[in-house]
């Protein structure tokens, strides 16, 4: 709990966490008035699909800076070492700095989007259910690629290598995975296609989008073909859950093995 | 003594059996049969059984809370004289059976010049069924199906079989297994129709000369399926975030010189998808933020794009199957507006490219094979896919336009666009030490 | 206190440490002295269990030093060099920080004790950022003494502070009792002024001494006075 406390104080008192925010801000006024032409009934779902297009450019590279950088900083600040000493051990402080983070980035993003909502009653009917899928969406992926964050932070010994790190993960998820899977694509068969299906929804991107699409009810899997039927071989819901966990828990080992407790600078 | 007794059992009888219903049902029957035609039968705010079965032409007009309700066996409401006029009802239980002969609707019509306006349907199989019967108005009627998902425990909202010249206009309609269905059905008018999350917006199945105008179809599996029919006209349609799989706005199969005009094809999976249809034209429409524009399989001849918008979609047109140079992607010196994707120069300012454009592309193979493809259209990765394949000479010729015309001014919210992120990076440039405060040392002087 | 037996640690097939064996006693304030890269911060981290011992042992009060059993961790504080602490919380929100990482609650009246005795509790409320480097380094070792840790481990605890500085946190280290210090240190007058021993590094030999016999026997290159 105090890990939480002392994110919070230290993360409202900064500036990287208001940038980030002013940023999310900006995109979602700025799609709040490109939509306003849209219809009053359904321009709503219009506008969270097109709010997720851009939001997704910004939320995965955002956590991963935020999450590396404040252990990273721990580390130049020394105050990792001096956490080691006492009682933690590494595993413990990497918990609850998570928690610590997860905390300070998603409570500001989840209040935003709740002032969002009440912006968007005075445009657009309401379906409360599906803003509710597209704020866990969002949930979801900043958990995924805080952790992530973390975990290069605890690898890195530099600025330089976050920096590094950072743009190869976001690079990787965005571009080289489906790029990846777009070159075995031509080969993929009915015995395969759930090896395929699995490799797909581990891009984080792909799982949140297909939830949230379906949540809504935008993207409908109607007379699906037997190929279809078994890539789609569980609900989105669970994909993303398995995703979740899936990074959670790989992000999270990975900063303990790999972990440097000194950085360079 | 034993009169008494009689009497009282007979008292408990009524009391059990409840037999205001069918009194009541009996009630509405009885009391259509003994209108005059042309009367005009104010119903209250209660709920009347049904099936009922309209003889003559009357006048039926409903109150705020009027129902009526059908026993689950049949038609509610069957039409059975001309000129009969239904208004301000709602209209609900109507029989489900689909193993039955015939198929059962909220409201059947049988017969010509009627009209229909201003009523609510639940759950009913179909929601109003057209039965060989002309001229009749459908208007403003508020219909609701079991839900998208449900394709064969449930019909379409208007079902029209055999039945020619009617007009139907301001209808909302969702949920059911297509929203609005032409069987056989020439020269109907459909318009300022709201369809959403149904299979078909629209389906078109053998009926020509049909109207469609003003309407808007959200959130379907498929706005609007045309089908073995020709001569059609659509103006003025809005086809809205169909978006799954093997979504589309418009579909063309096998249909043939229809004029597909002023149209809004925007955020569907497919914009426009024509397949084994010939000679038909389109003009003036928006194609934009679909995933694929214009799929155009090469069994299609003779299509005319011109004067079109089609712009910020992940693939603007893709020729399926084979080549389709019998397309044409201008008409009279004029092409189409593609936007930024294919800058061009006009340098004597006649709105039209100085050089035609010629769009290759290497995901036609792709689309082709795998149906699974279509899960990557949102990527970015597949345009570097489709950049790399060019390299690797996979490419075809999706169009070529003779003469591409230039884009259209950018509106004000681009300018917002560009003045927030001028914003940004100013505040960025400036607030460099602000940075350095937040990503460095945190403002500790070593 | 501690006792060192045959601690060997290398790093890329170069030998930092050969055979160390080093006693510190109960009560011993011992200087941790060598020359640049002698070996001084990779003892440090191998008492406090941040480098692994794969040749030799480490005692803390007894105590093995190693990952399955953390017990003698309760017995050291420590404070690192060139340390930040968090500079956007105040002084007393470090404190209140690092002492709910040692126990669930932080004793308040022991921090208001700690930060008196470091001269900080009137600057308590003032964010950690805008402390001059005394200040900073104060507040980190009140942070070290809030603990009652019997073994307070310094690496360098006045390194690039003014003299008035140096002189608050010696005063401050003079005035403890009943604390084993072990301290990395540049400074002679410091070593003379506090200190009881000298534990001297070179070329990965240790040798123990007392201050007088120290400075008598030794000529001590890049060591300022």
């Amino acid at each position: 709990m105090h890990y939480i406390w002392k994110e919070w104080k230290e993360n409202i008192r900064g500036k990287g966490l208001w940038l980030s925010l002013s940023i999310i801000v900006l995109i979602s006024i700025a799609i709040l008035f490109r939509s306003s032409a849209l219809s009053f009934d359904k321009g709503f779902y219009v506008l969270l699909i097109n709010l997720f297009d851009m939001i997704i450019y910004f939320i995965p590279i955002l956590c991963l800076f935020i999450g590396a950088f404040s252990i990273f900083q721990e580390k130049e600040q020394k105050t990792l070492i001096m956490l080691l000493t006492k009682t933690d051990h590494f595993g413990s402080f990497l918990i609850k700095k998570s928690l610590g983070l997860f905390t300070v980035v998603l409570v500001p993003l989840i209040t935003w989007f709740f002032i969002y909502l009440l912006l968007l009653k005075f445009n657009f009917q309401l379906d409360i259910k599906s803003y509710f899928i597209f704020v866990a969406a969002i949930v979801c992926m900043s958990l995924v690629f805080l952790q992530m964050g973390a975990a290069i932070g605890s690898i890195s010994r530099s600025r330089m290598q976050i920096l590094g790190f950072t743009i190869f993960v976001w690079f990787y998820f965005f571009f080289l995975h489906d790029f990846i899977l777009l070159s075995f694509l031509p080969d993929v068969t009915h015995e395969n296609v759930k090896l395929f299906s699995s490799v797909y929804f581990l891009n984080p991107l792909q799982a949140v989008r297909m939830f949230l699409e379906t949540g809504t009810g935008v993207y409908s899997f109607g007379h699906m073909s037997r190929l279809l039927q078994s890539f789609m071989w569980t609900k989105p819901a669970y994909f993303l859950l398995g995703n979740l966990l899936f990074w959670l828990i790989t992000s999270f080992f990975t900063g303990i093995v790999f972990n440097r407790k000194e950085g360079y600078e | 003594m034993k009169k008494l007794a009689l009497l009282s059992f007979i008292f408990s009888l009524l009391l059990v059996m409840s037999p205001e219903k069918k009194l009541a049902a009996e009630h509405l029957q009885a009391t259509i049969d003994s209108l005059k035609e042309g009367a005009v039968l104010k119903l209250e705010n209660k709920t009347y059984q049904g099936n009922i079965v309209i003889n003559k032409p009357i006048t039926i007009i409903g109150s705020k809370k009027t129902v009526i309700r059908g026993d689950g066996t049949g038609n509610v409401i069957s039409i059975k004289a001309p000129d009969v006029k239904l208004s301000h009802l709602t209209v609900i239980h109507g029989g489900m059976n689909r193993n039955s002969a015939e198929e059962y609707a909220a409201i059947k019509i049988y017969t010509n010049n009627n009209v229909v306006e201003h009523i609510i349907i639940r759950d009913s199989f179909h929601g109003i069924y057209l039965s060989q019967a002309h001229h009749n108005t459908i208007r403003s009627n508020h219909i609701k199906g079991l839900g998208k998902g449900e394709i064969a425990a449930q019909g379409n909202g208007i079902h029209v079989y055999y039945a020619n010249g009617n007009l139907l206009e301001r209808n909302t309609i969702e949920g059911t297994r297509d929203g609005m269905f032409f069987d056989y059905a020439n020269n109907n008018k459909s318009y300022e129709n709201n369809i959403s999350h149904t299979r078909y917006g629209l389906h078109y199945m053998y009926s020509d000369a049909n109207i469609f105008k003003r309407n808007t179809f959200t959130m379907n599996t498929g706005g609007a399926a045309i089908m073995n029919s020709n001569h059609l006209k659509l103006e003025d349609n809005q086809f809205l975030v169909n978006y799954g799989n093997q979504s589309f706005g418009l579909l063309l199969l096998q249909a043939n010189d229809n004029e597909i005009a002023n149209n809004t094809f925007y955020m569907n999976q497919r914009g426009m998808y024509i397949d084994q249809a010939t000679r038909n034209e389109f003009r003036h429409n928006k194609v934009v933020q679909n995933q694929i524009g214009i799929e155009l399989w090469s069994s299609s001849n003779d299509q005319i794009f011109t004067l079109n918008q089609i712009t910020e979609n992940t693939i603007p047109a893709v020729t399926l199957g084979g080549n389709s140079e019998n397309n044409s992607w201008s008409k009279n010196g004029k092409g189409n507006d593609w936007g930024s994707t294919f800058p061009i120069t006009d340098l004597d300012q006649d709105s039209i490219g100085d050089f035609p454009i010629t769009y290759r592309s290497s995901l036609y193979q792709l689309i082709e094979d795998q149906e699974l493809s279509y899960l990557f259209l949102k990527s970015p990765a597949l345009k570097i896919y489709e950049k790399m394949n060019a390299a690797l000479s996979k490419e075809a010729v999706m169009f070529h336009d003779l003469h591409p015309l230039t884009a259209a001014k950018g509106s004000y919210s681009k300018a917002i666009f560009l003045i927030a992120t001028l914003l940004i990076v100013g505040i960025l440039l400036k607030g460099r030490h602000l940075l350095c405060i937040t990503f460095g040392r945190n403002g500790r002087k070593i | 206190m501690i006792t060192v037996k045959n601690l060997n640690q290398s790093f890329e097939k170069k030998t930092v440490l050969d055979s160390i064996n080093l006693d510190i006693n109960r009560n011993e304030i011992c200087a941790l002295v060598g020359r640049n890269g002698a070996g001084k911060s990779t003892l440090i981290n191998s008492l406090l269990g941040l480098l692994p011992v794969k040749q030799g042992e480490i005692l803390i009060n007894g105590i093995a030093v190693n990952k399955k059993n953390e017990e003698w961790k309760r017995s050291i504080a420590y404070l690192p060099e060139k340390f930040m602490l968090y500079p956007m919380l105040t002084g007393l929100e470090n404190m209140t920080f690092f002492a709910e990482a040692v126990a669930k609650t932080a004793n308040q009246e022991r921090i208001r004790q700690v930060l008196r005795s470091v001269s900080l509790w009137d600057d308590r409320n003032e964010q950690v950022k805008k402390y001059s480097k005394g200040m900073l380094q104060r507040l980190g070792l009140a942070i070290t003494l809030y603990q009652d840790s019997s073994l307070l481990i310094l690496d360098e605890p006045t390194s690039g502070i003014d003299p008035l500085g140096r002189k608050e946190i010696l005063d401050v280290l003079s005035s403890l009792q009943d604390k084993t210090i072990l301290l990395s240190s540049h400074h002679l007058d410091e070593i003379k002024q506090i200190c009881t021993h000298v534990a001297y590094l070179e070329n990965g030999k240790m040798e123990k001494y007392k201050v007088e016999e120290f400075l008598q026997t030794h000529n001590l290159g890049g060591i300022s006075s």
